[in-house]
């Protein structure tokens, strides 16, 4: 017999009081588990969709005062001034000492045309270069080719055309040209554009060899976007070359805001479990003077007490940062999805940490039944009735 | 015979608000090594707490006490919870077991606070008290006379020289108590032995009876 023993059976004698406490910690628990696992499932899923998908540089002219941003809606006014770089200098890009990172330079052109007397954004793009930017983009047709547009869904739609059509675009002459596809709604400005073949656009819109702004994609893990930006600018004097990472980091500062409000929460939570471990336990302690008198009267000393307590104290922590986790992290499983978007993964390396964490708190609990214990007389509680 | 257990002078009394009550007023008492001495009194007159501070559950007020001559007042806290593992045993009216564990167990605690590892003391004990049929069962499933040996086979395990017993038979009926004296008595011849009793039938076999009343020794029997 040992006092793990004597503290087990003690603890499955009450087991009302026992499930109380686990669960308290175990709620606690769970909404440290849960938080942690959702974040670092957002923050792995907003740097994997940064990674794997669009540009993670974007290059513009140095005189642009127009923020710029990967499939934003400012553009429009890039048509106006001459914030153009030549088509030309996008070439001197695969120069750079880390060119072999770079996977896809996508040229664009914007300018405004009129079709049945309404005004339209178009945009010209290198069909292969796009279509290995935006692998997502859901198209009923194909990518423009010569002499052919594709629609964003919500300009098909005011113009009421599909794939095969042919219609007239008026700019300084008249154009006839077919609709190649209609591109599926993206929730993003493409929707309004209508989108050409660049050196088709460069004709149309009077702009030969110029563009309007190159999205560049740069592949590799955790590669040194901002020195990549550097490089491009270095060899590239009239342009600027921002990294979309600084896009990403302020979202990742976002989800970092949120995650931290987000654990002052749970730190309320978990001071609030501590409390009732502490007071479920005061409770045994109130429960169980006359054991402890007896103990105390056959030779207990004052640290066997405390251990008997603080194992008791230890176990609760242990067991309920267990169940915790397995709790939390089926609701972040559940629940992570519907949050951020991402897919979420037991994060087993937490296990350890939330037992560590968990029963450091409730042995910091155990404290005050602990001194309790110690103040039992056995001469008071074992006087006879 | 060898001086055992000396009480010098004893007092012992309580603060109540402003007055202070005295339970026992200046006790003077010697027990030699191997005696066997029963303490009566009337109810209240300080049995109990003489009983207490001869096993150094409870301290005097004023006054010394003394095992083997040695002072406990002058004795480190280790020395003292030593004694109490293994000089006495102690023996009380309501068993006082631990309900969640066996008979075994029960009789295993003091030892498992010692740190001692003799498990077959623990078996040697019961066996003593005649319970070598009842190892696994909780104090709810014994007898009341059942739970009072297995109480005894506690108080002996650590193989103390003293054992004090207050009022062992008080919570029995007569037949019982009679099995739990003889009990007693046949331990006595090998430890010392101070037991309360209300029952002058059951002090016959004792060396001496110590009468107490309003927490001070009116006389002793020698018998
Ligand atoms: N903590 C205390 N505070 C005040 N008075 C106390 C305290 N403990 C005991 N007493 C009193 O001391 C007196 C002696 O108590 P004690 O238990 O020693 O008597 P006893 O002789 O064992 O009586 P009984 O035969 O009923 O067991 C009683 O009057 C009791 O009320
Ligand atoms: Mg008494």
């Amino acid at each position: 017999m040992s006092i793990i023993t004597i503290t087990v059976k003690d603890l499955t004698r009450r087991k009302a009081k026992l499930l109380l406490a686990l669960l308290s910690v175990a709620i606690a628990v769970s909404a440290f588990a849960a938080i942690t696992t959702i974040f670092s499932a957002a923050e792995d899923g907003l740097w994997d969709e940064a990674s794997k998908y669009g540009a993670n540089i974007i290059i513009k002219q140095k005189t642009d005062q127009v923020p710029l941003l990967a499939g934003s809606t400012t553009v429009g006014t890039l048509s106006t001034g001459d914030n153009y770089i030549n088509e030309s200098e996008l070439d001197l890009i695969w120069t750079i000492e880390y060119k072999a990172n770079i996977a896809v330079v996508a040229p664009k052109l914007y300018g405004i045309v009129e079709v049945n007397g309404t005004k339209a954004v178009l945009l010209g793009i290198n069909s292969t270069q796009e279509s290995r930017l935006k692998p997502w983009w859901k198209i009923d047709g194909e990518w423009p080719g010569e002499g052919e547009v594709l629609l964003g869904t919500d300009i098909a739609q005011a113009l009421q055309l599909g794939p095969g059509d042919i219609f007239t675009i008026n700019t300084h002459q008249m154009y006839e040209i077919t609709v190649s596809g209609v591109l599926e709604g993206t929730g993003a400005a493409e929707d309004a554009f209508m989108i050409m073949n660049l050196h088709d656009a460069q004709d149309v819109l009077e702009r030969p060899g110029l563009i309007s702004t190159a999205e560049v994609r740069a592949l590799c893990n955790n590669c040194p976007v901002e020195e990549i930006s550097r490089q491009i600018e270095g060899a590239l004097p009239s342009v600027e070359a921002r990294a979309i990472s600084q896009i990403v980091m302020g979202e990742m500062a976002m989800i970092a805001k949120t995650k931290s409000s987000a654990m002052a929460v749970a730190l309320v939570t978990l001071l609030v479990s501590a409390m009732t471990v502490a007071s479920t336990m005061l409770a045994a302690i109130n429960d169980k003077t006359k054991e402890i008198g007896i103990m105390r009267a056959v030779g207990a000393s004052d640290g066997q007490i405390t251990s008997m307590v603080m194992l008791e104290g230890t176990i609760i922590g242990f067991i309920g940062g267990i169940i915790g986790f397995i709790a939390g992290t089926v609701a972040a499983m559940l629940f992570g999805p519907m949050l951020f978007d991402s897919v979420v993964q037991p994060l087993y390396d937490l296990l350890p940490q939330v037992i560590v964490v968990s029963m450091v708190i409730c042995m910091m609990a155990a404290y005050l039944p602990a001194r309790r214990a110690l103040d039992i007389d056995p001469v008071e509680v074992l006087r006879d009735v | 015979m060898s001086d055992m257990l000396t009480l010098s002078g004893v007092t012992r009394s309580y603060d109540l608000g402003n007055e202070s009550i005295t339970i026992l007023d200046e006790t003077n008492l010697n027990i030699e090594s191997g005696e066997f001495i029963s303490i009566m009194g009337p109810s209240g007159s300080g049995k109990t707490t003489l009983l207490n501070i001869m096993g150094l559950l409870d301290t005097p007020t004023t006054g010394t006490v003394c095992i083997r001559g040695e002072d406990v007042a002058k004795m480190s806290k280790k020395e003292i919870i030593n004694h109490k593992r293994r000089t006495i045993g102690h023996v009380f009216q309501q068993f006082h077991l631990i309900p969640t564990l066996s008979a075994a167990e029960n009789v295993a605690l003091p030892m498992m606070f010692a740190n001692d590892k003799l498990d077959h003391h623990v078996e040697d004990a019961l066996e003593l008290v005649g319970l070598s049929h009842r190892l696994n069962h909780k104090p709810g499933e014994l007898s009341g006379g059942e739970q009072q040996r297995v109480a005894i086979a506690r108080a002996l395990v650590m193989r103390p020289d003293i054992i004090l017993a207050d009022e062992p038979t008080g919570a029995l009926d007569q037949k019982t108590g009679a099995t739990i004296l003889s009990l007693l008595e046949s331990v006595s011849d090998d430890v010392t032995l101070v037991m309360v009793t209300h029952s002058q039938a059951l002090t016959k076999s004792s060396d001496r009876v110590i009468h107490i009343e309003d927490g001070k020794i009116i006389g002793v029997t020698e018998i």
